[in-house]
């Protein structure tokens, strides 16, 4: 019995195996198995039409194509009401230990040195810019929307600053002003979703509904462009050392 | 159809919660928990999917089946803050890193347990 | 269709938690991310595989590349002994800032060099604040917990410098030099002193009869004796030292490298080169 266990275990050592990760993998593949087999009982997946509300009354507003777009800027915008409070929950975090002696700040003030870099980044980046903007204010028309916009936007900002330079670039956009622009963009969702409580839908229907389209459009890409600069221009100071 | 493929978003998760448990590096667990995450909001937007579905803009005509909605809509906040938390676990790794030089997780366990003990006596 | 996609996908995750060098994983998990975009794109789901694309593909790789910088950086203590490791000017110089510098650009890494008091030593590396002790380090010269040893570099005696051959007083040491314990003959108390300064002082102005230190630091310390102890000190030799570094115990790869680095350049013969150009 005990000469049959030991060889067991130099079996399991030679292979590097030990009986924790055999523990550990087991859980796993039983917590795998059970949602897969819940998957294929009862019903199985595809069959439910969740979103066929949305679908059906998402589209009947004339100035809205994008059923996407209607239900997180419209039906459930407080959804992302607080996706942006947490967002910007993120940044703050991240802007707080911007003092922090983390990892080398590049010796050659974050230029590259090569010619060919930083003419190409110089007629670039607006492209790519617009093409941000045009997304984030395209939302309600097509694919897209504000985070993607955002993103984009901020990416072309970081090509700007490998063109001119990090230190000259975190000059320009000056983090009091981002702050507020932040805060004041924050406020204008806010503003948006408590005023929905007030007034009806009808207010996406009329003519002032594109306008109130719009801001959400821009409320949305400006926090997530500001954010996304914001934690590109902390990564580029501070360069790790990992 | 869509049984299948949201069974195999479903082992990836797996197989990247499985990486996030067995691997000793700080910078492996946070690439596993990034697979995580990327297989979770697949699992999400394949568990609708029905073969045949178009994108849901413009107004459907007859026979035009539309994907659902709703499932894009909540994974496209979850993909932000997804990101939003990596970046702050990033700068909480290099903090760790310059203050210990090494990766390896159990050593860092080591070094904070033995720092704590030498505090407490 | 759908369904390849899907398995190649599987493929790219285990692919990403096998692999070695951590600027590969990232760039796998940036294809995988741009394959799911994909995946999104054929599902009827537009809007989210331009955020996918945008965020996952772009962002997340850069910020991983902008904390993987490639250099790391050795983080080297040492006391400040002329002619081994010092500082003129504010610029840094001495024989063992040659072997560094080179053994730093062998492993890819930034050298930056800090001079600490004796009694920091142990509890810097103890508390893994640094990676390696230099300065004109030699085995028992502190309380080897925690310490190991590379391949010496080196040689150099250990010697004594009294006011005459019968002993009279005390001898001093610097602090945890443990390689006296078991040579000092008389049996006299070894008075423990914290730098060199302190014990050259204390040997001019009279509290201690003689002093031991390696023949690395002598050299310097010889200087500050006022001329006519300097005359009438003698010095005896007690045994010989092998300079050397050390390396925190725990780091097994970082030693072997400095001892293949090492190696190499005693192989070479550049290692003499060095040591001429510094000592006489």
């Amino acid at each position: 019995m005990i000469s049959c266990r030991s060889t067991f275990g130099d079996i399991m050592r030679k292979y590097f195996i030990s009986f924790k990760t055999l523990y550990v993998i087991g859980l796993i593949v039983v917590f795998g198995a059970f949602t897969i087999v819940g998957l294929f009982v009862g019903g199985g997946a595809g069959a439910s039409r969740i979103g066929r509300d949305y679908l059906a009354n998402g589209l009947e507003f004339p100035n809205i194509s994008n059923a996407v777009f209607g239900v997180y800027g419209i039906y459930r915008f407080y959804d992302t009401l607080f996706e942006l409070l947490i967002f910007s929950t993120a940044v703050l975090g991240i802007t707080i230990f911007s003092d922090l002696e983390v990892g080398s700040s590049s010796g050659s003030g974050g230029t590259v040195e090569s010619h060919v870099v930083t003419t190409s980044a110089s007629f670039l980046y607006p492209v790519i810019v617009i093409f941000g903007l045009y997304l984030a204010f395209s939302a309600h028309l097509g694919p897209g929307g504000g985070f993607a916009g955002g993103v984009i936007g901020g990416t072309g900002i970081l090509l700007l600053a490998l063109a001119r330079g990090a230190e000259e670039t975190g000059r320009k956009f000056r983090e009091d002003s981002m702050k507020r622009i932040e805060y004041f963009v924050l406020f204008l969702a806010l503003l948006i979703a408590v005023l929905g409580a007030f007034f009806s839908t009808k207010v996406y229907g009329d003519g002032a509904g594109l306008a109130v389209i719009n801001i959400v459009n821009i409320s949305i890409a400006t926090k997530v462009f500001i954010g996304t600069w914001a934690i590109l221009h902390f990564f580029v100071k501070h360069r790790g050392e990992v | 159809m869509s049984n299948l493929v949201s069974a195999i978003s479903v082992i990836i998760v797996c197989v990247g919660v499985a990486g996030l448990i067995l691997k000793r590096n700080l910078l492996m667990k946070l690439l596993s928990l990034n697979i995580v995450n990327t297989a979770t909001i697949l699992f999400f937007v394949l568990v609708v999917y029905s073969p045949g579905d178009r994108a849901p803009i413009g107004t459907p005509g007859a026979g035009i089946q539309f994907a659902d909605p709703l499932p894009q809509a909540l994974v496209l906040t979850s993909i932000v803050i997804n990101f939003g938390v990596l970046a702050l676990s990033l700068l909480f790794t290099m903090v760790l890193v310059k203050r210990y030089h090494t990766l390896d997780l159990r050593k860092i366990e080591k070094f904070v347990k033995r720092e704590f003990e030498e505090e407490g006596s | 269709m759908l369904i390849l996609f899907l398995v190649l996908l599987l493929g790219l995750s285990v692919a990403v938690l096998l692999q070695e060098r951590l600027l590969n994983a990232v760039i796998l998990l940036g294809v995988f991310s741009l394959l799911s975009s994909v995946v999104y794109f054929l599902i009827g789901a537009p809007d989210v595989a331009v955020t996918e694309g945008a965020i996952g593909v772009a962002f997340v790789t850069f910020i991983y590349v902008l904390a993987l910088s490639d250099q790391g950086k050795l983080h080297v203590i040492a006391e400040e002994v002329p002619a081994f490791l010092y500082q003129e000017q504010g610029e840094l110089r001495g024989a063992e800032l040659k072997i560094l510098r080179g053994f730093a650009e062998e492993i890819n890494m930034e050298l930056e060099v800090e001079f600490v008091g004796h009694g920091e030593l142990t509890s810097l590396i103890g508390g893994r604040r640094a990676d390696m002790i230099a300065g004109a380090y030699f085995s028992g010269y502190l309380s080897p917990e925690g310490l190991n040893d590379s391949r010496s570099y080196h040689r150099g005696q250990l010697a004594r410098i009294r006011r005459s051959k019968e002993e009279k007083g005390d001898i001093g040491v610097l602090t945890e030099t443990e390689i006296l314990e078991t040579q000092d003959e008389s049996g006299r108390d070894l008075v423990r002193f914290e730098s060199l300064e302190e014990m050259v002082k204390a040997y001019d102005a009279g509290q201690i009869w003689g002093f031991v230190a390696d023949s690395g630091r002598m050299s310097s310390s010889l200087y500050r004796l006022n001329t006519p102890l300097r005359e009438e000190s003698e010095i005896s030799t007690l045994g010989e030292v092998e300079y050397r570094f050390a390396v925190s115990a725990g780091e097994e790869e970082l030693l072997e490298q400095l001892n293949s680095y090492l190696g190499e350049l005693a192989r070479r013969g550049k290692l003499d080169d060095l040591l001429s150009e510094h000592f006489r």
